[in-house]
């Protein structure tokens, strides 16, 4: 559009995040997805050559539209699904391995609860699941649910829980054995927005505390703020990915946004751009005009393509 | 479990019709008849609640998604599903205790009744022993755990309930005529054909030990032992399917 | 796609095996349960709920429903709907003592009356025609009795019921003989079987025997079963030594 290369090539700045901070929490090399579709032979690529490092104690927001294979990434990386290609670590090793999940916390992207037990019964059996000694259990479970506002509703049956309340029940579900690692699927989804702001009061705990989160949301402002870093995908793709000031540019690469000028002072600053062999670039500074504009260039692209 | 309940229910309604129903016999076989309508009890409604639970506690987990935040936790699919075939054995065995229970006290009372069953009654029907429906309830719960494997094998395969329901049921049905089969159909390349199909699948007719309660055939103890043994053999074989179908299934 | 053929094969193969290797598990429980049981014999009588039911597991309810709806048929005396019932029972459940024995009843004592009406059941044992016709019928009662597997053949009530009808509607004592023989030989006779037995070889002239017979029987009585009569049997046994010495 504006002659520049595709952005893909030009935000990759994860690596140079990654040399900062040596342990990783989560690796993908090269992650690559594919459905057999009904027809024979042929394959929907939901997740394609994704590589990416989130270092431990990071929050590291993985962004994208709809069915853009970011809810596939998650299942590969819980050993939910088992990736075409490629490679995912956690803390080094393999999610296939027990060990390795006991680490993770994870809040699924609808709450896949069974609606005939209570809160407390939930957390209960998922605490046998995790190992859990059962007054450990009991003391941990109430602490949960008291900090997520359930301490009422912890004996009711899910089935008559809110939205809301399943999305909270959700993070206390996670944070039952105590992970280091927490991976939220949209945990702004249902939630009003009071609560959104509650969520992410509470990553940003999660941060304090040592713990490293992987999550998804649409909530790009929030996002924003938020995250360490972030990763754009579309259509399985990563597009960019890098820490939000690297990818908004703020430090290397000036990007100015323009305040309190006429129409025609804005001209004459486009022309004195133009002048000096530069460009005025429409990229907004915030992530939200960055994701659009990626998208819909990507977008663009297939379509030619 | 309101199904659990419901057939319960029609277990004990179907002894309860048992009781009704001698009154057409002459009251000379009349705890044969009781003893008759509560093992039918047992082996169908019971074949019912196992293909039925099995694919709820399975397939249902794989359906409502609940299998997803179960399995990110630190439990392997094969513990998984030990843990589901534990719980449908469970479930199958109170089942059978139920009507096992109900069973014994339909006996008890007709027994109590009647108190001096003549020497000539007792000679025709023989008193149903009570060790001996013990001991079909016992071989029930067996041969139901080999359906529930068999169940557990087809729910982890499917994309729908129904399919699982219906192939446990199928499954079943060929297993109960097996023993029939091979002696059915006629000689040669068909019949050796045949004997190899049949051996594809268990025989369930085999645990039918209803003869051993009226005292028509003796029970020994290496038979029995055959027997668990041949039930624990194919409930393995198809646990193992079962593990290696969901540890490649997507989720 | 891949994995499907896998998995077929992987099931094939260890079926097979399992199959073969528990072959002989099987074949010890299959022994007992064959008892000439066929498909082809059920289906061509079998309503659609009986068949279902039998496919079910409800083979034996399957059996007692037909055994009960034979009982509709014998009120009004149909013949050939009672056999076939009959028929269709047994071979629904071979094992049910109480059908053979039940059914034989039938044959032997309510046909012969059928046929030659209530008001002349007298002739039955009187008029030359009527005692060819329940003799008849008895042969039919022992026949069928005849069709029963060899387990239920074997015991007691089946083996009474056939010296039964040898004697009551054959009046056939030297075969009736045999099968109490047989009868009484067995563990689980009742001690009144044993009795009529030594009645039976009495009627039939073999005063000896019988007296030898209630001698042995007396010994292995024990004295606190009820059923046991030991002083009626004691004197019986006197009155046949009586019996034996004024004969002699
Ligand atoms: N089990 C599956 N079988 C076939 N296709 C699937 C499966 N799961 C996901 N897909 C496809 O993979 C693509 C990515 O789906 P995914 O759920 O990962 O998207 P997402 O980024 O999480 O979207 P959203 O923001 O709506 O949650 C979609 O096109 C979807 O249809
Ligand atoms: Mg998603």
């Amino acid at each position: 559009m504006f002659g520049r290369p595709a952005p893909a090539e030009l935000y990759h700045f994860s690596d140079r995040l990654a040399l900062k901070e040596s342990v990783q929490a989560i690796e993908l090399r090269e992650l690559t997805k594919d459905f057999p579709l009904m027809e024979r032979g042929r394959y929907l690529r939901a997740v394609d050559g994704l590589t990416l490092r989130i270092p431990e104690n990071s929050v590291f927001g993985l962004l994208g539209p709809n069915g853009s294979g970011k809810s596939t990434t998650i299942r590969m990386l819980l050993g939910l699904s088992e990736p075409s290609r490629g490679e995912i670590r956690i803390f080094g090793a393999s999610p296939q391995e027990a060990e390795a999940r006991r680490r993770v916390g994870y809040l699924p992207d609808a709450p896949y609860y069974h609606k005939f037990l209570t809160g407390r019964e939930l957390l209960r059996f998922f605490g046998k699941l995790l190992g859990m000694s059962r007054s450990e259990l009991e003391r941990r479970a109430e602490e949960l649910l008291a900090q997520f506002g359930l301490a009422d509703a912890m004996d009711r049956k899910l089935g008559a829980y809110s939205k809301g309340m399943l999305q909270r029940l959700g993070f206390a579900q996670a944070l039952l054995g105590d992970p280091d690692i927490l991976v939220l699927d949209e945990p702004t989804a249902g939630v009003d927005p009071v609560g959104a702001a509650e969520v992410g009061d509470f990553v940003r705990g999660l941060r304090e505390q040592g713990k490293t989160v992987l999550l998804c949301s649409h909530l790009l402002t929030q996002v924003q703020d938020l995250c360490d870093a972030v990763g754009i995908m579309n259509k399985g793709r990563l597009l960019a990915s890098g820490s939000i000031d690297e990818l908004l540019g703020v430090g290397g690469d000036a990007r100015f946004a323009i305040e309190g000028l006429t129409g025609s002072e804005l001209g004459e600053v486009a022309r004195f751009a133009q002048e000096k062999g530069g460009d005025l670039v429409p990229l907004g500074q915030n992530l939200e005009d960055l994701f659009r504009s990626l998208v819909s260039k990507d977008d663009q692209r297939g379509g030619e393509a | 479990m309101r199904l659990f309940l419901l057939l319960a229910v029609s277990g004990i309604v179907s002894l309860v019709g048992g009781l009704y129903f001698q009154e057409f016999n002459l009251g000379s076989s009349e705890l044969r008849f009781i003893a008759d309508f509560g093992f039918g009890a047992m082996t169908l409604l019971g074949s019912i609640v196992t293909v039925v639970a099995t694919v709820q506690l399975l397939y249902g987990e794989i359906e409502h998604r609940t299998i997803l935040p179960i399995l990110s936790k630190p439990v392997s699919r094969g513990e998984f599903l030990l843990g589901k075939l534990l719980g449908a054995w469970l479930t199958i065995c109170s089942f059978i205790g139920i009507l096992t229970l109900a069973l014994l006290a339909a006996l008890w009372i007709r027994q109590w009744q009647m108190p001096d069953l003549g020497e000539e009654a007792l000679l025709e029907q023989g008193a149903v022993s009570s060790s001996g429906v013990l001991l079909f309830a016992l071989m029930q719960c067996f041969r139901l755990m080999v359906l529930a494997s068999v169940t557990a094998f087809f729910s982890a395969y499917a994309s729908s309930s129904l399919f699982a329901v219906f192939m446990g049921f199928f499954v079943w049905v060929i297993g109960q005529l097996r023993g029939s089969l091979d002696a059915q159909w006629g000689e040669g390349i068909g019949q050796s054909l045949l004997k190899t199909l049949t051996l594809l699948i268990p025989d369930f007719r085999i645990f039918d030990l209803g003869a051993y309660a009226f005292g028509e055939a003796e029970a020994s103890l290496v038979s029995l032992l055959g027997l668990v043994l041949y039930a624990v053999v194919y409930a393995a074989l198809y646990g193992s399917l079962a593990a290696v179908v969901l540890k490649n299934r997507e989720f | 796609m891949n994995f499907k053929r896998r998995l077929l094969i992987l099931w094939f193969a260890s079926s097979l095996l399992v199959g073969l290797l528990t072959q002989p598990l099987r074949q010890g429980a299959v022994a007992r349960a064959e008892s000439g049981e066929s498909l082809a014999s059920l289906a061509d009588g079998l309503g659609q709920g009986i068949t279902f039911a039998a496919l079910g597991g409800y083979r034996t309810i399957a059996a007692n429903f037909v055994w009960i709806s034979m009982y509709g048929d014998w009120r009004y005396r149909l013949k050939g709907e009672v056999l076939e019932k009959m028929q269709l029972a047994v071979s629904l459940n071979p094992d049910s003592v109480y059908f053979w024995v039940d059914g034989s009843r039938i044959i032997a004592n309510d046909m012969p009356v059928w046929q030659v009406g209530d008001d002349l059941m007298e002739s039955l044992f009187e008029s030359e025609e009527g005692i060819a016709i329940r003799k008849a019928y008895g042969e039919q009662a022992l026949a069928f009795l005849e069709q029963a597997p060899r387990a239920v053949a074997q015991r007691v009530p089946v083996l009474v019921e056939k010296a039964s009808i040898c004697w009551q509607r054959l009046a056939d004592l030297d075969r009736a003989l045999v099968y109490f023989k047989q009868a009484v030989e067995k563990e689980d006779v009742p001690n009144h079987i044993c009795r009529v037995y030594a009645e039976i070889l009495v009627k039939n002239g073999e005063v000896k025997k019988a007296y030898e017979y209630l001698k042995s029987h007396y010994a292995g009585l024990s004295d606190d079963d009820r059923t046991a009569l030991k002083p009626f049997v004691a004197r019986r046994i006197e009155e046949l030594k009586a019996k034996l010495e004024s004969g002699s």
